[in-house]
């Protein structure tokens, strides 16, 4: 359980504050509503290379993190498909040096031809380093597009391909900025030894003059349903054959979202999972599998994957996931089955809320997701899944023609 | 509102550390329990560390493989059921190892302490080491160790601290895959029995803990000695660097190249170990190092350089770590030895001498934040023989730091001769 205070600001900026007494630090979140979902399908990329540009320093602010540091803080960031999050954690007394830069980046950037041409080339060692020079590193970016064909959700937060980042200019990424960083589509959570009303005051010293823009229509294109079984096969120099399945499944405020949560914890949470106990243990086939979802705003995956034992054919492997995903459609599961992985929610939630810095990213993404007492909430829609449901919803998702598969071969592979 | 943007705001910094009091129980037999009370969830913690880290093997694998199998089969469960039960009660087991210590930790809600107590017990004490489940855990391991050698940053470092430490010392050697094959249940049940017993161990609970659950923890393991009655004797071995200072691992098909440069240095308990704690930070150890801005924030070679002192129970070393893009090789390396020269002849200025203790300051207070993160500096200090006093001493020292300090110690351990170099991918 969380509490919090909610305060909006003239300009649209909304806070959420929440006091945690035994701690030195605080914490300080920002969440600005854009992701890779917001970019221009030609120029994809966007929103990660910005959030690199973010940490180039404002008007004001000639070196954003030498100013932190000086007292003693620290800070970092990363951008998913459906939002973009800054943190910083620094001791509490020093609260107000955060709101300083964070509002003095949030007013103006210092975005010029030269942080640019740097942070192109850092984001393009990123690309190498996290997707091209490691062992699967693009999987996502091959099974991204084969399951999306309209919607943005077809390319990865790093961008399509690097060209798209080689050819941003800086007219690009200033428009970007127009667009998206504006208070009224920002949200601030601050987690600190402090009363709620004295770091509201704070906040709106410095945030209340930062005019509010028009915001770009968020009218994103709807994924039409999937119709037909969609396959990829790759040949790659890696030890072990992957298979990838991904099926379409229902967005983040749907109340099926947790069945399905369920559903693959059921499938594939710790060693007493179906598949750790009947694909691992059981059988001599895999090195690894797992069921997880995306956990994405709009209409989502749920992904099995595999890792196959050298000299497995496919074919057989994969016979076999089928069948354990065919038992989970066709027979009900036990209720103390179900009731396993209930507790389990609940248990890595009381954990998560054990760090401050969990508590102020739960504060604000809940708070974009548009219901922030969900938060507090949602174990009521867990706890009330039965046995119906989970039945229901593996029907639903578990179709070949709402399926992409992705075969990645190692080249030896039959 | 008058609010003048260009002026930054006031601050200050924590001129003391305020750690939390820990309990040290001794318990009936002789076992030690340390016992740190903090946070207010309903959540607590159990950690037994164990002198049995790989140094103590005569085969590679049988140290790791030992405790991670310890939850795969005992004397009263079945593997299954072991699983079965934690994953009921939320609870969650963690395994850690290195060179000199085995850790395993047990996550439980505070409720259900004493059923998963009753597990842990199990899993410590009359472990089994069933044939089907290790047979598993062999081919899955082996095959993650070859996907994990793909990596260039994983032939970097490998060659590297071998080569810093000698291939055959016991803080240099490194499995192969192959090595999984020659592993059998008998190798870990002696392992096992030599080096899992409460006289050659020490325990850290941390969360919410009263009275009740210090009884429950004592109940389990504190009333009989249990496993041998020896203590773990850590042989000491001729530390022989490689003569070769620049080694070059061809990779052929990779877009970028892994970076391992440094040397042999010291652990915790050397005098200069914090002068070279600060030293670190300003070099390569913070986002805002001189390595970081140079090679990352002006040239864009990397996504990500840092450096890193890494200390075991007898040694320690140094290591500059990145991975760059092939063609930016050569440049990388050219920059990094400039930025050891820059520290040897140029000393700090009073700004950024003031910037980084401060740095440190808070990079200290976020270290104790939360009830594990505590619960690990501990276990930390613990296993050198040191406790909470240190880290006060340590506070003490950085706020006392000067440019002529760190310009000596450039020079006493940096300098470029000494350095070992290892290159993974293609230049």
């Amino acid at each position: 359980m969380i509490e919090y205070k909610k305060f909006t600001l003239k300009n649209g900026l909304t806070l959420l504050t929440h006091r945690d007494s035994s701690s030195p630090i605080a914490v300080i979140n920002v969440i600005y509503k854009v992701g890779a979902r917001n970019e221009n399908p030609e120029k994809t990329g966007f929103a990660h290379l910005f959030e690199h540009l973010m940490f180039s320093g404002s008007k004001n602010v000639k070196s954003f993190d030498g100013e932190l540091q000086i007292v003693g803080g620290e800070n970092n960031a990363f951008t998913c498909n459906d939002y973009t999050n800054y943190y910083i954690t620094l001791p509490k007394e020093n609260i107000e040096t955060a709101l300083w830069i964070e509002s003095d980046r949030m007013l103006h950037p210092n975005i010029t031809q030269q942080n640019l041409n740097t942070q192109r080339s850092v984001v393009i060692e990123e690309f190498n380093q996290r997707y091209l020079n490691q062992p699967y590193g693009d999987i996502w970016l091959l099974l991204r597009p084969l399951a999306y064909k309209i919607h943005p959700y077809q390319w990865a937060t790093i961008g399509k391909n690097v060209e798209h980042i080689q050819n941003a200019t800086l007219d690009d990424v200033k428009h970007f900025f127009d667009l998206h960083y504006s208070p009224n589509n920002a949200i601030i959570s601050i987690v600190a030894d402090m009363e709620h009303e004295k770091i509201y005051e704070l906040v709106e010293k410095w945030f209340d003059d930062i005019p509010c823009r028009p915001l770009a229509l968020d009218n994103l294109p709807k994924e039409p349903q999937q119709t037909e079984l969609r396959t990829l096969t790759v040949e790659r120099d890696v030890p072990l054959t992957y298979i990838y399945k991904a099926y379409k499944m229902c967005n983040r405020t749907n109340p099926d979202y947790y069945v399905s949560d369920l559903l693959t914890d059921i499938l594939s949470s710790g060693k007493s999972s179906r598949f750790y106990q009947n694909l691992i243990q059981n059988t001599n086939l895999f090195a690894s599998t797992n069921a997880f979802i995306s956990g994405d705003i709009d209409d989502g995956l749920l992904i099995v994957s595999a890792r196959l034992l050298p000299n497995v054919e496919i074919k057989t492997a994969e016979a076999v996931i089928d069948k354990e995903i065919e038992k989970i459609c066709t027979t009900k599961v036990s209720e103390y089955e179900l009731e396993k992985v209930k507790n389990k929610i609940e248990s890595a939630q009381i954990f998560a809320e054990t760090s401050i810095m969990n508590k102020a990213m739960i504060l604000c993404y809940y708070e974009m997701l548009g219901n922030i007492d969900l938060m507090n909430t949602e174990l009521d829609y867990y706890r009330a899944i039965n046995t119906d449901d989970i039945l229901r919803v593996s029907k639903n998702i578990f179709s070949n023609e709402r399926c992409s598969t992705l075969y990645y071969k190692n080249i030896a592979a039959k | 509102m008058n609010l003048n943007r260009a002026i930054a705001p006031k601050f200050k910094l924590p001129d003391k550390l305020s750690l939390p009091a820990v309990n040290n129980i001794n318990m009936q037999n002789g076992l030690p329990l340390s016992v740190i009370n903090t946070g207010d969830a309903d959540v607590l913690r159990l950690s037994i560390v164990f002198n049995a880290g790989t140094r103590y093997q005569a085969q590679l694998l049988v140290a790791s493989s030992t405790i991670n199998m310890l939850g795969e089969g005992t004397e009263k469960y079945k593997s299954n059921e072991i699983a079965e039960m934690l994953d009921f009660y939320g609870a969650s087991l963690d395994f850690d190892i290195d060179r000199d210590w085995a850790c395993i930790t047990f996550y439980s809600l505070t409720r259900h302490f004493r059923k998963v107590i009753e597990i842990a017990e199990q899993i410590v004490k009359y472990p089994t080491f069933p044939e089907k489940e290790l047979d598993t855990y062999k081919q899955n391991q082996k095959q993650q160790l070859i996907i994990e050698r793909e990596k260039v940053a994983t032939t970097a470092r490998e060659t590297f601290v071998s080569s810093l430490f000698g291939k055959s010392h016991h803080y240099g050697t490194f499995a192969l895959p192959d090595d999984y094959d020659k592993l059998n249940g008998g190798l870990l049940k002696n392992f096992h029995k030599k080096y899992y017993s409460s006289c050659n161990a020490f325990v850290v609970a941390s969360g919410k803990i009263s009275e009740n659950e210090i009884k429950i923890i004592n109940d389990f393991f504190g009333k009989d000695k249990w496993g041998n009655h020896e203590k773990a004797n850590p042989e000491q071995q001729e530390i022989i660097t490689s003569p070769e200072k620049t080694i070059y691992i061809p990779k052929n098909n990779g877009v970028q190249s892994a970076i391992r440069i440094g040397k042999v240095l010291f652990n915790k308990k050397h005098k200069d170990y914090c002068g070279m704690i600060f030293f670190n930070t300003i070099f390569g150890g913070y986002f805002g190092s001189r390595l970081m801005k140079n090679i990352r924030e002006e040239k864009g070679y990397t996504y990500g350089i840092y450096s890193n002192i890494v200390c075991m129970r007898d040694s320690g070393y140094f290591v500059i770590s990145a991975e760059v893009g092939n063609e930016y090789v050569k440049l990388t390396l050219e920059e990094i030895k400039n930025e050891i020269l820059r520290l040897q002849q140029q000393k700090i200025t009073k700004d950024e001498l003031s910037l980084v203790k401060n740095y440190i300051t808070g990079d200290m207070l976020r270290s104790i934040d939360g009830t594990w993160k505590i619960a690990d500096m501990y276990i930390d200090l613990r296993q050198m023989g040191l406790d909470f006093e240190y880290i006060e001493q340590i506070f003490d020292e950085i706020l006392k730091i000067t440019p002529n300090r760190i310009l000596e110690l450039a020079n006493k351990y940096l300098n470029i001769n000494t350095l070992t170099t290892v290159i993974s991918g293609r230049y």
